[in-house]
């Protein structure tokens, strides 16, 4: 009853919040709408198509494979969502001074975070279900839908476990944690990939996993108050503070130093490199698993591994870039008075703020570009093409990011500046349709001409930088109107 | 100092500051007394150059606050209502980031920021980030924030709030040296004893006028009370 009344209230909380931002921005709620409906029916198409034509032979993909993806993207989501609203906020403090039990704290945030991500599964499968009823040939079986539930009950609840453990006060108390919840993602790992279950078989996994992974959430509870007291507790630092970068511009290079030192200290950087190297892992491990694409035709087969390498590129410069750039100015949240009660230009705090995000692109590079071309010993020329428009994606990507943060900024604390689930779907969209100019017309040149394929690739680079240089002008007009 | 002529500031349809005049003087301490949400905190968000006014002007030192926001910014020191800060800074890496927006080199913040330290009693705490901070630490930080650098005014909304009574002694008798100085203070607060004790002139404030404006005496004569807290109730209505 009680978690009840803790789940109504954020519940109640997030709503208004949503439907304040509808309010503002209208034309956005319909984009968001359409979009969705539009990317079921792209994976309803792509589902279809690949039943039809097959895939490489190497390549195998099952429904337990496809299980397997929902529960670990959402695990990332549910852990990000608890991250803000159950260990976070400092809100927190009203609900662990009540007298009650923290697994009713704990059970009524979980209960929010899954109503917010199940209502978007809801949606998706219900459009699944009208496209499938309007004539798609894809098979959708009870169990498939089913699973996919449980792989997101399972997933967020594992999120939400592995967020508490990780925010616990010493390295060898998260290590502990993380190493007694690990057996529960490879059971589920097992269960649903390396063992090649049939779709029944994954089902009765996941239904034997999901009781699992929501007692971790309970489990997890009575350290709540230890990660909360631990996220939001400074620590003592002694000795001469030093600025992270040297730059000729003392106010820009304090900027950039707070910037950087808080999303340092706030671990947003490890969160970010570690979101980036997996990245990296996880392509190297499909050319590994895979080998070249012999089962292909031939005029796919040379494209296969260059499409995934900019995949890598669209994902990690939509999650590392455009979503920090959103967020650099709704983050401030109630110390924005700092920044505007003292004499500095907007011109100069956005070009800190940019600084400070685009200060990840060499990573992106060293960690998502170039691994699986060397393994796989693309030519110099690809290897150049790859980097180049990874450099322009990047730009344009993040210089979205920053325009659209500073435009309609997010200052919600519940979301610490981060943008909500409505407007984070339609900008990775628009970054997706972004990324594919980007990259695909320097490629696409590429094809006929390499020398003009590459020369386009620098220029589409230049255009990228000059999107940064417009988008944090833009970014400072609108933050000298901004009223505090 | 600080000027305002017809100054006007509106959210929606609500009028949080009505056509205001007022004139404080270099060298006062100005106390702007007033029933929450009477428009005490609009009014010096204009003057820092937080809020745009929707009509009227309002100037400080001469400087505009619209056409010349960073002038302004630069003469003044500001502690908020509430002031968030950056949590994951010390407060010696905070105070050194706010000297170089203000254009102080290194050599010349640090005696600044020794001096305010221990004005403040924050020698101690200058190592440890700001997240461990106690709410009287923060308001302690954020007024350190506002005078390390020598403005020629401050503009401080409820500067008290989590101050315990030795520390809002120190406060007091600080603001009437800075204020002897040739400093100018505006301050809001609600606690009738503070305004007594420390502004030279106050204004009372309610539903976004001047209600009444002058010297602590001449406020209760106009009120026709015998202390500032009864001249406050008679004046703004109530119990």
């Amino acid at each position: 009853m009680r978690a009840y009344a803790v789940y109504a209230a954020e519940v109640l909380d997030g709503v208004r919040a949503v439907a304040a931002r509808i309010r503002r921005q209208r034309s956005g709620a319909v984009w968001f709408a359409l979009l969705f409906a539009g990317t079921v029916w792209l994976a309803l198409r792509l589902a279809e198509f690949t039943l039809v034509i097959g895939l490489p032979p190497t390549l195998e993909i099952t429904p337990g494979t496809l299980l397997f993806l929902a529960f670990f993207a959402t695990l990332g989501k549910g852990a990000v969502d608890a991250y803000h609203r159950a260990i976070r906020p400092d809100s927190l403090v009203f609900l662990l001074s009540q007298p009650m039990d923290r697994r009713a704290v704990a059970l009524g945030k979980f209960l929010t975070v899954l109503a917010f991500n199940l209502a978007f599964l809801a949606a998706a499968l219900g459009l699944a279900v009208l496209f499938v009823a309007a004539g798609m040939r894809v098979p959708l079986p009870w169990e498939f839908g089913a699973g996919l539930v449980l792989a997101v009950v399972a997933g967020l609840a594992s999120g939400f476990a592995l967020a508490v453990l990780g925010s616990l006060g010493t390295w060898r108390r998260k290590a502990a944690g993380l190493a007694a919840y690990a057996p529960v993602i490879a059971a589920v790992y097992v269960a649903l990939e390396s063992s090649d279950p049939t779709l029944p078989q994954a089902f009765a996994s996941l239904l034997a996993v999901t009781p699992v992974a929501l007692a971790g959430v309970l489990a997890t509870s009575h350290l709540l108050v230890e990660a909360w007291n631990n996220q939001t507790s400074g620590r003592r630092r002694t000795g001469e503070p030093r600025p992270y970068l040297r730059l000729r511009d003392a106010k820009l290079e304090a900027l950039v130093d707070a910037e950087l030192k808080t999303m340092v200290r706030k671990r947003q950087v490890a969160l970010s490199l570690a979101t980036v190297v997996v990245l990296g892992a996880a392509l190297v491990s499909l050319y590994v698993i895979v080998g070249p694409p012999v089962g292909l035709p031939r005029r796919f087969a040379g494209l296969f591994y260059p499409i995934v390498v900019a995949m890598g590129i669209y994902v990690a410069a939509a999650t590392q870039l455009t979503v920090p750039g959103m967020s650099a100015l709704g983050k401030e949240l109630d110390r924005l008075w700092i920044l505007k009660s003292h004499p500095v230009p907007g011109g100069t705090v956005y070009r800190a703020k940019t600084a400070a995000i685009l200060l990840l692109v060499p990573a992106i590079l060293v960690a998502v570009v170039l691994p699986l071309p060397v393994l796989a010993g693309f030519p110099l020329a690809v290897i150049s093409l790859l980097l180049l428009v990874a450099v322009a994606a990047s730009f344009a990507l993040a210089a979205l990011g920053v325009y659209l943060g500073a435009r309609s900024p997010n200052f919600d604390p519940n979301t610490q500046g981060l943008p909500d689930s409505i407007a984070l779907y339609n900008v990775f969209l628009a970054a997706l349709v972004l990324a594919f100019v980007v990259i695909g017309v320097p490629v696409g040149v590429y094809q006929f001409d390499p020398v003009l394929g590459i020369l386009a690739a620098i220029l589409i680079a230049d255009f990228g930088a000059l999107g940064v240089v417009l988008a944090a002008e833009g970014g400072a007009r609108r933050y000298d109107r901004l009223e505090s | 100092m600080f000027r305002a002529a017809q100054l006007t500031k509106r959210y929606g349809d609500v009028v949080a500051v009505d056509a205001v005049d007022l004139d404080v003087r270099s060298g006062e301490v100005f106390g702007l007394l007033g029933s929450n949400g009477a428009g005490k905190t609009t009014m010096m968000k204009v003057f820092m150059t937080l809020l745009r006014p929707d009509g009227g002007s309002a100037t400080v030192d001469g400087a505009d606050v619209v056409r010349d926001s960073l002038a302004v910014r630069a003469l003044l020191g500001y502690v908020p209502e509430n002031p968030s800060l950056y949590e994951k800074l010390t407060g010696l890496e905070f105070l050194r980031f706010l000297a170089a927006l203000r254009g102080i080199p290194k050599d010349r913040a640090a005696p600044l920021i020794a001096d305010a330290a221990k004005l403040f009693r924050l020698d101690r705490e200058l190592e440890l980030e700001m997240d461990a901070y106690s709410r009287g630490m923060r308001q302690k930080m954020a007024l350190a924030a506002a005078t390390f650098h020598r403005p020629k005014g401050l503009v401080l909304d409820e500067p008290t709030n989590g101050l315990d009574p030795r520390f809002t002694k120190i406060l007091k008798s600080y603001l009437r040296e800075f204020a002897a100085g040739g400093g100018t203070v505006l301050l809001s607060t609600h606690i009738t004893d503070v305004a007594e004790a420390v502004c030279d002139r106050v204004a009372v404030v309610h539903e976004g006028r001047v209600v009444a404006l002058g010297t602590v005496g001449e406020v209760e004569a106009q009120a026709g009370a015998s202390n500032l807290e009864d001249a406050f109730v008679a004046l703004v209505g109530g119990p």
